[in-house]
């Protein structure tokens, strides 16, 4: 009888080992996605390696052949740690995985289950080096003859320290957190404050703000979740910002880039497609004296022929508010004209001189402390009219609020020769 | 002091016993032991079963193959033991030619001539191939050849068996044996180098295995560098020669079975109790060895109360005994002629009658139809 169980079990070894031999023709290298759960999850290299071992994924058709663990260090086979795994693997001993469905293996009730593992860590072929290492759970083509780079397996990290013989799953890295920057900036003066929002306010670290690609500002601490800066003598202009948030530990947080924020340092620049446009540039003042509204655009109409001169007017509009101290010095401010050129037509050029407009100032009559500048006359003269610095209204600090309304009756008288057209001019504004 | 006596006296009685054993066992290597009309040598596969067939045939002289190095005397003259089947038709080549034989034997300085008669016959594995047709090759039974390795061995339990159209790294006895294949991994997945080992150099079963089942040749085995007869030591079917976990030999399936019936505990079941133990005390020099299955079939069979060899199995061949042509052929029939043809020739002879007895299944050569066939000539081997 017992020689009729060993004939037996020749018949059936024979059967699946042609099959193996087939399929190893078709087979491409791969390493296959799944899970390997072993435990313990740390121990000696001297001692029993592992009491279980499972593996999420069974062996794709092809691989069924035989099963084995096996020790790699740097992609290099350092040896077996397990008996072959089977398709006539008794019961007992597990669960292969060679049918296809996911892999068992414990030591219970088998307590020596080699097809746990069937060596300590410290005896395989080639001893393992201080460093990372992986476990791989291999499926093989053949159980005889194994094809590493073609057969498939699963594989799990592990760590090896050589001088205290211990091994460790390796502690899975935890993905950097992501992180998300905004960014605000306002202009004072020729100060920009330039404020970025990193979120999570636990993340550390730096912001570098930028114009454009250019560092304005760098190594400017997170606090809180804040990190803010003012960037003084900023030019007059539009500027556009960027700020940049700069991990301490790029483990934990990722890098994050805000939006841009544009900010209109020192004028307001206006639109300029309007014929009898005239566009206003004004600086606003330092400390707290504003030039806090004026005309964007001035439309002067049509010019009428009349005493020899080609005349037009329109109402400029300005408004300061002044609240600095009482004591604190007269305020002035002045306009200055740039020349009239001719838009439509663009060509032939042509120009009307900027001494030719004029103005009336006025200030309105419930502001307290602030006085208009003198009536100029278009001139033909060089230097005169508007074109050069005028006084539109003056004052000083009060207790009314330190608004001026301040207006003027532009008066254009061009010579009754001009060219046919619609011109236009800047007429700049200055608060000093 | 009276019971250390007692003790003592037990002890040389249980050496006693044993020497009587070893007494009981000489007829395994049953040379015959009166004169002989017919005498013969040759084949290790063939050994056992014609000493069976000796037993049924009394006018059979049949000479073993084993042990290696001994000399045997037959009529009277003495020359050294032909080993194997090589060894066993040169032998007959020889006598029929009343030439010398051999190895000189002390205190003669030359090799002793063999008169013409001391050998009628000789057993062969293989079917040679030398020109000419002085000698005719009668098949008498159905053998198959395996490949044996230790029962502790992981080495496949099926193996192919390969051809030359196979790439030179698959994993087939072909390869293995012409060196291109030279390890397989073990049960604990660790990398195990083969030693592929051959039968001594005058067995037909090596003849046979290189250029009849791996279809090469002796050269191309000698070229793969891998393949060993442990310094021409290696007797055919021995499976004590098997001592590492990379080792195989070729091992002929009726041996195996033959040897597995040579006691009373042996294979056959208690149902076929008149074939067990095998009536001619065949020895078991298994050691261990078991046989492995060849591109998936199987090499024994059992149908319930007898194993056999399967049927199925390849690679088969048929075993022989060897005769001159010129006994089966002349119409002046001289010295033992007509009894060599009543005793090989036909299956009415006394040869295919004793193997058509159903003890001779206990050997596991496989009866064959066209058993004392003469078709086959061969010329003689110097």
């Amino acid at each position: 009888m017992k020689m009729n169980k060993k004939i037996a079990s020749l018949a059936v070894a024979g059967a699946l080992i042609l099959s193996g031999l087939g399929a190893v023709q078709s087979a491409q290298a791969e390493e296959i996605p799944g899970i390997i759960t072993i435990t313990p999850t740390s121990g000696s290299a001297n001692g029993v390696f592992l009491q279980s071992i499972a593996a999420s994924v069974g062996a794709p058709v092809g691989f069924r052949g035989g099963g084995t663990t096996a020790a790699f260090q740097n992609g290099v086979l350092m040896g077996q740690v397990s008996l072959t795994r089977t398709p006539a693997m008794p019961a007992t001993a597990g669960t292969s995985g060679l049918d296809g469905n996911p892999a068992l293996l414990t030591r219970v009730p088998t307590v020596t289950n080699g097809n746990v593992s069937n060596r300590a860590l410290s005896a395989i072929a080639n001893p393992l080096a201080t460093g990372p290492f992986e476990l791989r759970f291999y499926y093989h083509a053949v159980s005889f003859d194994f094809d590493y780079a073609v057969d498939k397996w699963i594989s799990l990290p592990m760590t090896f320290n050589a001088v205290t013989q211990t091994w460790a799953v390796a502690t899975p890295a935890v993905p950097a957190t992501g992180t998300t920057t905004s960014l605000t900036a306002s202009a004072t003066g020729s100060d920009v404050t330039v404020t970025a929002t990193v979120t999570p306010t636990a993340a550390a670290g730096t912001v570098t703000f930028l114009e454009g690609v250019t560092p304005v500002a760098t190594g400017i601490a997170v606090v809180a979740g804040v990190a803010s800066t003012v960037l003084a003598g900023v030019l007059d202009g539009t500027r556009t910002y960027t700020a940049q948030f700069v991990p301490t530990d790029p483990a934990l947080f990722t890098g994050s880039t805000s939006l841009t924020a544009t900010v209109q340092v020192g004028s307001i620049t206006a639109p300029g497609s309007s014929p009898s446009n005239i566009t206003v540039i004004v600086p606003t003042g330092a400390g707290n004296l504003f030039l806090t509204s004026s005309s964007a655009s001035v439309a002067l109409g049509t010019a009428t022929l009349g005493g020899g001169t080609l005349n037009a007017s329109g109402t400029l509009s300005a408004v300061v508010t002044d609240q600095r101290q009482i004591g604190a010095g007269t305020w002035n401010l002045t306009g200055l004209v740039s020349n009239f050129t001719r838009t439509v037509p663009a060509s032939p050029a042509a120009t009307i001189a900027g001494t030719y407009l004029g103005w009336t100032p006025s200030v309105a009559t419930n502001t307290i402390g602030s006085t208009a500048g003198g009536a100029v006359a278009p001139s033909a003269a060089t230097g005169g009219g508007l074109a050069s610095s005028r006084n539109l209204a003056s004052g000083s600090p009060d207790l009314g609020g330190g608004v001026t309304n301040a207006s003027a009756l532009l008066a254009l008288a061009a010579p009754g020769n001009t060219a046919a057209g619609t011109y236009s001019a800047t007429l700049t504004l200055t608060l000093i | 002091m009276q019971k250390n006596s007692k003790l003592r006296l037990g002890v040389v009685a249980a050496f006693a016993a044993a020497a009587l054993a070893l007494g009981t066992a000489a007829p395994a290597y049953a040379d015959p032991t009166g004169p002989k009309t017919l005498n013969g040598a040759g084949s290790d596969t063939t050994q056992d079963v014609m000493n069976f067939v000796a037993s049924q045939v009394p006018a059979i002289g049949n000479w073993n193959a084993v042990p290696a190095g001994s000399n045997i005397t037959v009529n009277s003259v003495t020359f050294n033991r032909p080993i194997g089947s090589t060894a066993g038709v040169r032998a007959l080549s020889s006598s029929l030619r009343g030439i010398a034989f051999g190895a000189a034997i002390s205190p003669a300085t030359t090799a002793p001539l063999l008169p013409a008669g001391t050998l009628e016959w000789a057993r062969t594995s293989a079917l040679r191939t030398e020109g000419g047709s002085e000698l005719t090759y009668i098949p008498f039974a159905g053998d198959a050849t395996s490949i044996a390795f230790n029962a502790s061995s992981d080495f496949p339990r099926d193996v192919a068996l390969g051809t030359s159209a196979d790439a030179t790294n698959l994993f087939t006895l072909r390869n293995i044996y012409l060196g291109t294949r030279q390890n397989f991994r073990d049960s604990s997945g660790d990398l195990i180098t083969i030693r592929p080992i051959l039968p001594q150099t005058q067995s037909g079963t090596r003849l046979y295995w290189i250029t009849e089942a791996l279809g090469t040749t002796a050269a191309a085995i000698t070229a793969g560098g891998r393949a060993t007869d442990l310094g021409n030591t290696v007797q055919e079917h021995d499976g004590r020669f098997l001592t590492g976990p990379g080792d195989i030999a070729p091992y002929s399936v009726a041996q195996w079975i033959a040897q597995s019936n040579s006691t009373a505990e042996g294979l056959n079941p208690t149902t076929a109790a008149a074939i067990r133990p095998n009536p001619t005390g065949t020895v078991d020099r298994r050691g261990g060895a078991i046989l492995g299955s060849i591109d998936t079939v199987k090499p024994i069979t059992f149908q319930g109360t007898v194993y056999a060899t399967n049927a199925d199995f390849l690679p088969s061949r048929l075993v022989y005994n060897v005769v001159e042509t010129r006994a089966l052929t002349s119409s002046t029939p001289i010295r033992n002629d007509e009894l060599i043809r009543s005793t090989f020739v036909g299956t009415a002879s006394t040869v295919c009658a004793a193997m058509a007895l159903p003890a001779q299944r206990a050997f596991g050569f496989t009866p064959i139809a066209n058993c004392g066939a003469t078709n086959l000539q061969r010329g003689f081997v110097n």
